[in-house]
């Protein structure tokens, strides 16, 4: 019994896709890329586990301005910001392990439903 | 004094330990992660301005630090607005102006405490920094207008109405040239040879702002010194309440990451402070918003072409165009008549008219900041006011634009719009701005050592960090000017000093 719990959590550790379990995937990555999708698919870097760079978002998704933002009441679009266009790296809004958050809220009453 | 005490003091216990120092100055005294050219810390008005004239001075190997996420600090979310006498801009409207206008109202606003050779530097080389901007592709609206307490319509505004309009161009220049741009590395001490002078930073890598975590620590070495450009620290509260305690409970305009460990630093290798209990608040401010956001734009109209009241009289009680100090000053002695939990808040309001023109308009009026209404009695319902004494305060306004009377303020009009239904209004509370305090520099942007009061070799900084050019109070339009002139000095003193040269 205890053999089967240090196994499962060896388990855990060594496969990438369990690591998984623990460090969710959004569902619409899943939707869209089904089991291809494992942690190498963002983290395409050897050794240590880092943050993405943007390039693992852009090869599927593209830039920025080809990412169009859903309009709102208060018509913002987080894409084309006046303090920061295109500069900013993926991250700093969209994560995926936990609920993004996009940087404009901490001063702006914004409303993007379509936060992924 | 003692190596020893330096290295104890400016780099802190752990870090002094891990880093192998020498004994004799002839070795190289340092193991170094990495070596650049040039080290700028900050990636606002003042860092990118320092790089772009590094960089046109020739030096190749740049590297801009940004401790945060995000690029440009409170440049980015300023209003971008530029006072720059002389600009080709302002030639093309034929408005007259000059550097020696600008000093005089500075120096006015500053009530004299300015270094009077760092304002007439930043005066007479604003036009350099509007051709700079236009080098890198940056677009200002067709219009000036006259922020208060300048004698000349000669501030710039960017075209999308934000200081991201000037500093993003920039930062995409400067990429486009092979500059080095590293978000997420806070710079935690800067670190000090054996002849007191600048030679690199330490670094944490990967630093998360929020969690204060970080992956890695690190130095760097800078072959031509560094300069400091990080701005100001109104978000640090505890740096806040002991320097003035009055404005500990102020709310805030500028980023999160306005805090104070930079001008620790500076302080921790000798440089000289300033005015360290000056503050500038912005009577603009509304309780209603997050910062300084749209409705502080409005403001600005309303008070150049509008009326404030004190809404317990229903009378206007400062002339809404002078210097911010004040203006705040006014406003807080207007908010003190209520309780701490129910502060008495100025009201400022415009007609239509003035309202559709101004920046921000749009967006404080979505956002409920600023709000409508129809009649002066519903004005005055809306606030709780007299009726009859704002009918009074609103008549011998339109008096006063006429020509009928003299504005008992003294008050300069600049644009008569008759103010009447529908009023736009919104509530007043100064907040907490601008650091006027820093540390002292020269007029090539070199750091004063408090030791000698001569240049810490290596050292170069400019913007909101140093202080000097403003004095006690700063006008409006002039700090995003005040940085991209010192910025630009320091790329070019540090392009000439040449560590042990
Ligand atoms: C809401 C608002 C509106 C404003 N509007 C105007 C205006 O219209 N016109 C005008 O002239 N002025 C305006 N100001 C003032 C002006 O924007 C600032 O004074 C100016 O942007 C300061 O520029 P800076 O380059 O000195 O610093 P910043 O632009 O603040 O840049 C400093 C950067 O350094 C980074 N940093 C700090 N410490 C470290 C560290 N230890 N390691 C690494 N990085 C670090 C910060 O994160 C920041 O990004 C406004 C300010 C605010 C807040």
């Amino acid at each position: 019994m205890k053999l089967g719990i240090m196994a499962a959590i060896a388990a855990l550790l060594f496969s990438s896709h369990l690591f998984a379990a623990t460090n969710s995937i959004k569902p619409h990555h899943i939707e869209a890329m089904g089991s291809d999708m494992t942690c190498k698919t963002c983290h395409t870097t050897k050794g240590k586990f880092q943050r993405p760079s943007d390039t693992a978002c852009k090869d599927c998704h593209g830039g920025m301005s080809d990412i169009p933002t859903e309009p709102n009441r208060f018509d913002k679009n987080p894409h084309a910001s006046h303090h920061y266009e295109d500069l900013l790296e993926c991250t700093v809004c969209h994560s995926e392990h936990s609920p993004s958050k996009e940087v404009c809220s901490r001063c702006h009453i914004v409303e993007f439903k379509n936060l992924k | 004094m003692k190596r020893r005490e330096f290295l104890t003091k400016t780099m802190g216990a752990t870090a002094a330990m891990t880093l192998p120092f020498s004994v004799s100055s002839k070795e190289p005294e340092h193991k170094w992660d990495r070596e650049y050219d040039l080290i700028i810390v900050g990636s606002g008005f003042t860092g990118v301005a320092a790089a772009y004239s590094a960089y046109k001075a020739g030096l190749k190997n740049i590297l801009v630090l940004e401790k945060m996420k995000v690029w440009g600090g409170n440049s980015v979310i300023s209003g971008g607005l530029a006072g720059m006498p002389n600009s080709k801009l302002q030639k093309k409207l034929g408005i007259k102006d000059s550097p020696e206008l600008l000093v005089k109202d500075m120096l006015k606003a500053g009530r004299n405490f300015n270094n009077p050779e760092l304002a007439y530097i930043m005066a007479s080389q604003a036009y350099t920094v509007y051709d700079m901007l236009i080098d890198c592709g940056a677009q200002f609206k067709d219009k000036l207008i006259r922020s208060g307490g300048h004698s000349a319509a000669r501030s710039h505004i960017p075209k999308n109405a934000s200081g991201g309009g000037l500093v993003v161009p920039m930062h995409k220049y400067l990429l486009a040239h092979g500059v080095k741009f590293q978000n997420r590395t806070k710079v935690s001490n800067l670190i000090q040879e054996s002849d007191l002078s600048i030679s690199g930073v330490a670094v944490q890598e990967d630093y998360d702002f929020d969690t204060k975590k970080f992956k890695r620590e690190s130095t760097y070495k800078s072959r031509h010194g560094i300069v400091v450009a990080t701005g100001g620290w109104t978000q640090d509260k505890k740096f806040i309440s002991t320097t003035m305690p009055m404005y500990s409970d102020l709310e805030r305009t500028a980023h999160p990451g306005a805090t104070s460990e930079m001008i620790k630093s500076l302080l921790a290798v000798g440089s000289l402070p300033l005015n360290f209990d000056m503050y500038q608040l912005g009577p603009w401010g509304c309780p209603d918003e997050i910062g300084g956001g749209p409705a502080s734009f409005f403001a600005g109209y309303a008070f150049n072409e509008s009326i404030a009241v004190d809404p317990m009289t229903g009378q206007r009680f400062v002339d809404e165009h002078s210097s911010r100090r004040t203006r705040s000053e006014a406003e807080m002695l207007v908010m003190e008549k209520g309780t701490k939990e129910k502060p008495n808040y100025p009201i400022t309001f415009s007609s239509e008219d003035t309202a559709f023109r101004a920046e921000g308009f749009d967006a404080a009026f979505r956002d409920g900041s600023v709000q409508k209404t129809n009649s002066v009695a519903e004005l005055a319902e809306l606030y709780g006011m007299d009726v009859n004494k704002l009918t009074q305060s609103i008549a011998d306004w339109n008096e006063v634009l006429k020509g009928n009377m003299p504005d008992p303020f003294g008050k300069t009009i600049d644009k008569r719009t008759e103010l009447k239904a529908p009023y736009y209004s919104m509530r007043l509370s100064p907040k907490l701005h601008y650091c006027m305090g820093g540390i002292a520099i020269n007029k090539n942007a070199e750091v004063i050592s408090a030791d000698t009061c001569e240049p810490i070799k290596g050292l170069f900084a400019g913007g909101e960090v140093a202080a000097g050019t403003h004095g006690m109070d700063r006008l409006g339009g002039c700090s995003s000017v005040d940085c991209m002139v010192f910025g630009q000095i320091a790329g070019r003193t540090a392009a000439k000093y040449k560590a042990n040269a």
